[in-house]
């Protein structure tokens, strides 16, 4: 990891579980990463492989119980946010960190008027009048691309897409460092995707707002990441930057991922897919968590962690092979 | 993965919840006992005793004996016959009725729909007991008469949930393809619409049986219902009531009895709807 | 708003129409000849026709419908008693104000206790509090409500004297009324504010208003229990339709001159003119009740107000 002063958030060695009676689920195993100001961490990865769970446990806003974080720091400008008191999250949630979920359809309280809303938030961290906390929420509105006479309505008064820039005026009314979006654009129509996360971009970039971005969708990785994770099983199996990740990919199911993509120059041929399913959270493999599926299993993989290693500057990979070049080996 | 269909799901998770299966224990037992009154009590129910009246719960009397010297644990064990049985019947007949307009109402819609939504408007605008108290007067006292009264006041009800649940299930698009391939109207509401329904039904009908045996209860007390010297539990209470200042105990055992199968049934009820809800509560 | 009110009386115009035929068929099944009621069982025949003809009984039922629509509604007449010849409209009037007492006061308690024990217990879930309350709870919609009061009756009248069995007078008279009347709406609400509070604090944007580093208050008070009381008023209302059957059967146990009381006194008389009014009655009172359920539940939730102050009336919201 580079010791680049700019980096302002560290997770380490984050595990959280889930126990709901006689099972429990592992949901993160030993995540770290870090990231730097300004800067989009892509979390790329199946449903299940514990992208949201990660997520929220950075704003502490996991239903406890039955989640329970088992170990690890989020450190947030060196401060680890999981030895403070809830007092202080507050005043770090919403301003220091703040979250876009995934439903804009339920996200909003349906009998406020969305200005409030927004205003609510503003209120809340800043010794300000009632008249203040409105006028900005009001230009919130507006650099979102909402007029402001629309102040006084009602969620149900909008479309999707609409509710989708209210929570992310909301999200970024107090201009915070970090911003977490879990699939902020997979519930809505395709052709207001691009629209709202060029939006939710520039808006971020305005105020120098870091972004972790959970998503599944590697076009949207391509356009607006810096930097990419591969999640899997709870664990982040590679990590780089967009460029290496894109060029190189490593793991066997980093391969997989890009394998799937339908590629519109080759001729037309079945979809590469992975075989096998994710693994039950509750019962994980023994050693490597890809090892069930992995074409390239071999006999070290399922019987020990597999450590981390730098294959190139800046590109990790946890796996036993040397990380040969994608493009040569396709497999499905 | 194991599969698991979804009844089965639904009776694992009910058999889970303690509160539920107990109360469907006691209500075992209060039928039971109701059924094999005969067996557990060496009285008659109307058998008199003039020597013994107005004496307390004893060793030889459990719940002591009444005006008439009838013992009241034998009265109440025969009245629990009457007090299930009312509510038991009633409720049968008000779900096959309320299961009829419903289906019409939720799955055909249109004019039909609007007509029977009017009337269950009319009906639910007078106050149930009301309602029931005027129905009960018009037929008469008596057994059946307050069986019949019953059902009539609990079928816009059961009306109300099955068509909500049926306009619910008309959504879902296994219907469309169910009808594109000219599966016949009746076909599919007895094989696809109303199997997935009856779940909301289940819990009302539930609810409705405790309700009834209140409702026939409150009815007895006042005159109507059943009567004396019926053993029924309510009708036992308003036989009771004059002798309240001096002989206050004739008056524990019907109201208890009333109040245990009512919140045996509402046990019931609750784990019926946790369990019926795919969305756990905890 | 208004337009809403209005149309909503509008509405309750054919309701109540529809009341009045659905009971008058009814209780024209009513075992039992009015003429002998009134005369007595020695009368001969002719002066029992004669009787007949005098009460309009030996018309067609659809010209005794009509002409007992048309005196209901234009003169609101219901009538005199067959026994007492006393006019119905008058005892009805007369006894409203110890039904409406009893009522009003046994609301105020279902919604002043039941809905802030039911949130609670729900802000406090699983906890000891939680469990007992609602126990007690299952236990209150359980019981029937008169042999509740009965008991009541029985220990604090009759064995600690501190309040009277029966009858009416001053405040002391609706103390035990009221808690029989009330305490299974005190209970049932009370199950509905928790279960409707436990889903509501489940919500997506009770979630985003913790991410707002909102406190735990202001998320509680301040977004789940505005989204969570619109269910509970529709809940509140059924129990008001409890509260009112209800009071006939109270009314009885404690020997209070109200509406319920005469209605059961007609009953047991077949005395069916009072009952057919009493219960026309009843059900135009409970109109009016729910109507104002309908106006707060409005009030609550803009989705509703919207629909309804916009004109048209659209079954659900619609939105792009």
């Amino acid at each position: 990891m580079s010791e680049d002063k700019n980096i302002f958030l560290e997770i380490k060695d984050l595990t959280v579980e889930y126990s709901s009676g006689e099972e429990t689920v592992h949901a993160v195993n030993g995540v770290s990463f870090t990231l730097e100001r300004g800067k989009t961490l892509a979390l790329v990865g199946e449903t299940g492989a514990g992208k949201t769970t990660m997520a929220k446990t950075i704003m502490r806003i996991l239903p406890d119980p039955p989640a329970r974080i088992r170990g690890g720091q989020i450190l947030l400008n060196g401060e680890d946010l999981l030895q403070i008191s809830e007092a202080e999250m507050r005043k770090v949630r919403g301003k220091k960190i703040s979250m876009v979920f995934q439903d804009p359809m339920t996200a909003l309280n349906p009998v406020m008027r969305i200005g409030d809303q927004i205003a609510e938030v503003v209120k809340n961290h800043h010794n300000i009048t009632k008249k203040e906390a409105k006028e900005r929420a009001v230009s919130m509105l507006e650099m979102v691309g909402i007029t402001s006479e629309r102040y006084n309505e009602y969620p149900h008064q909008f479309s999707g897409g609409m509710k989708q820039r209210v929570i992310i005026a909301i999200a970024l009314a107090c201009s915070p460092q970090l911003l977490l979006a879990d699939e902020p654009t997979t519930a809505l129509d395709v052709t207001i995707q691009a629209q709202v996360l060029e939006m939710m971009n520039d808006l971020r970039k305005k105020q120098n707002t870091s972004m972790i971005l959970i998503t599944h969708d590697l076009g949207v990785v391509a356009n607006v990441s810096d930097d990419v994770a591969i999640v899997y099983a709870g664990e982040i199996i590679e990590y780089g930057s967009k460029r290496r990740i894109f060029q190189n990919p490593s793991h066997p199911y980093t391969i997989g991922l890009f394998g799937a993509i339908p590629n519109m120059d080759q001729g037309t041929r079945r979809l590469a897919n992975i075989e096998g399913l994710p693994p039950d959270p509750t019962h994980l493999p023994e050693g490597c968590r890809f090892h069930p599926r992995c074409p390239y299993a071999a006999e070290e993989c399922k019987k020990q962690a597999v450590p981390i290693r730098e294959i190139e500057a800046g590109h990790f990979l946890k796996c036993t092979r040397n990380g040969t070049s994608g493009k040569e080996e396709k497999h499905g | 993965m194991k599969k698991e269909s979804a009844n089965a799901a639904v009776i694992k998770r009910l058999r889970k919840n303690k509160t539920a299966m107990f109360g469907l224990f006691i209500f075992t037992l209060l039928a039971l006992s109701a059924i094999f009154a005969p067996l557990l009590s060496p009285y008659g129910y109307a058998t008199l005793d003039m020597k013994h009246a107005f004496q307390g719960p004893s060793a030889a009397h459990w719940f002591g004996t009444d005006d008439l010297g009838r013992d009241i644990f034998t009265r109440i064990l025969y009245g629990g016959r009457y007090s299930l049985t009312i509510g038991i019947i009633s409720v049968s007949f008000a779900l096959v009725v309320g299961v009829v307009i419903g289906t019409i109402a939720g799955y055909f819609g249109g004019r039909a729909d609007n007509l029977i939504m009017r009337f269950l408007d009319i009906f639910q605008s007078i106050p149930g007991l009301i309602l029931t108290i005027a129905i009960s007067a018009a037929l008469g006292s008596g057994f059946d008469k307050t069986i019949l009264a019953l059902s009539i006041s609990r079928i816009p009800s059961f009306a109300r949930v099955l068509r909500a649940s049926i306009m619910r299930v008309r959504e879902q698009e296994y219907l469309e393809a169910a009808e594109s391939i000219r599966c016949g109207k009746f076909r599919i509401i007895m094989k696809y619409v109303l199997p997935n329904s009856l779940a909301p039904l289940i819990v009302e009908a539930t609810m409705g049986v405790a309700n009834t045996v209140l409702t026939a209860a409150s009815l007895s007390y006042i005159g109507l219902g059943v009567q004396p010297p019926t053993p029924e539990w309510g009708a036992m209470l308003s036989g009771a009531k004059g002798y309240i200042r001096d002989y206050s105990y004739m008056l524990t055992f019907p109201g208890l009895f009333i109040a245990i199968t009512v919140l045996c049934l509402n046990m019931l009820g609750d784990g019926l709807r946790d369990a019926l809800d795919p969305r756990l509560k905890n | 708003m208004t337009k809403y009110i209005l149309k909503r009386l509008l509405w309750m115009v054919p309701v109540i129409l529809g009341v009045t035929v659905v009971i008058f068929f009814i209780m024209h099944f009513v075992p039992g000849d009015p003429a002998v009621i009134i005369l007595g069982t020695e009368a001969s025949q002719a002066e029992l026709q004669a009787k007949r003809e005098q009460l309009g009984l030996a018309q067609p039922f659809v010209i005794q419908l009509g002409n007992y629509m048309k005196q209901v509604f234009l003169h609101f007449d219901f009538g005199n008693s067959y026994i007492t010849n006393n006019s119905i409209t008058k005892e009805l009037l007369g006894r409203l104000p110890r039904t409406a007492l009893v009522g009003f006061i046994s609301i105020v308690l279902m919604l002043l206790v039941g809905i802030p024990l039911g949130i609670t217990a729900a802000v406090h879930q699983n906890g000891l509090g939680d469990r007992i309350c609602m126990v007690i709870a299952l236990i209150g919609v359980s019981v029937p409500s008169f042999w509740l009061g009965l008991l009541l009756v029985i220990t604090f009248s009759l064995r600690l004297g501190w309040l009277p069995a029966s009858g009416i007078g001053g405040l002391q008279y609706y103390v035990l009324p009221c808690i029989a009347s009330a305490f299974g709406g005190i209970a049932g609400l009370a199950r509905q504010s928790r279960s409707s509070m436990l889903e509501v604090i489940r919500s997506d944007y009770v979630v985003t208003a913790r991410a707002k580093g909102l406190s735990e208050r202001k998320v509680i008070y301040g977004h789940a229990l505005p989204n969570a009381l619109i269910p509970i008023i529709t809940v509140a209302g059924s129990h008001l339709a409890h509260i009112f059957g209800g009071s006939v059967v109270i009314e009885n146990v404690f020997s209070i001159p109200g509406i319920g009381s005469y209605m059961v006194q007609a009953v047991n008389n077949r005395d069916y003119t009072v009952v057919t009014g009493s219960v026309i009655f009843l059900a135009v009172v409970f109109s009016l009740v729910m109507l104002l359920v309908d106006v707060v539940y409005a009030f609550v939730d803009p989705r509703i107000k919207a629909q309804y102050t916009n004109g048209s009336r659209k079954k659900k919201g619609a939105g792009t």
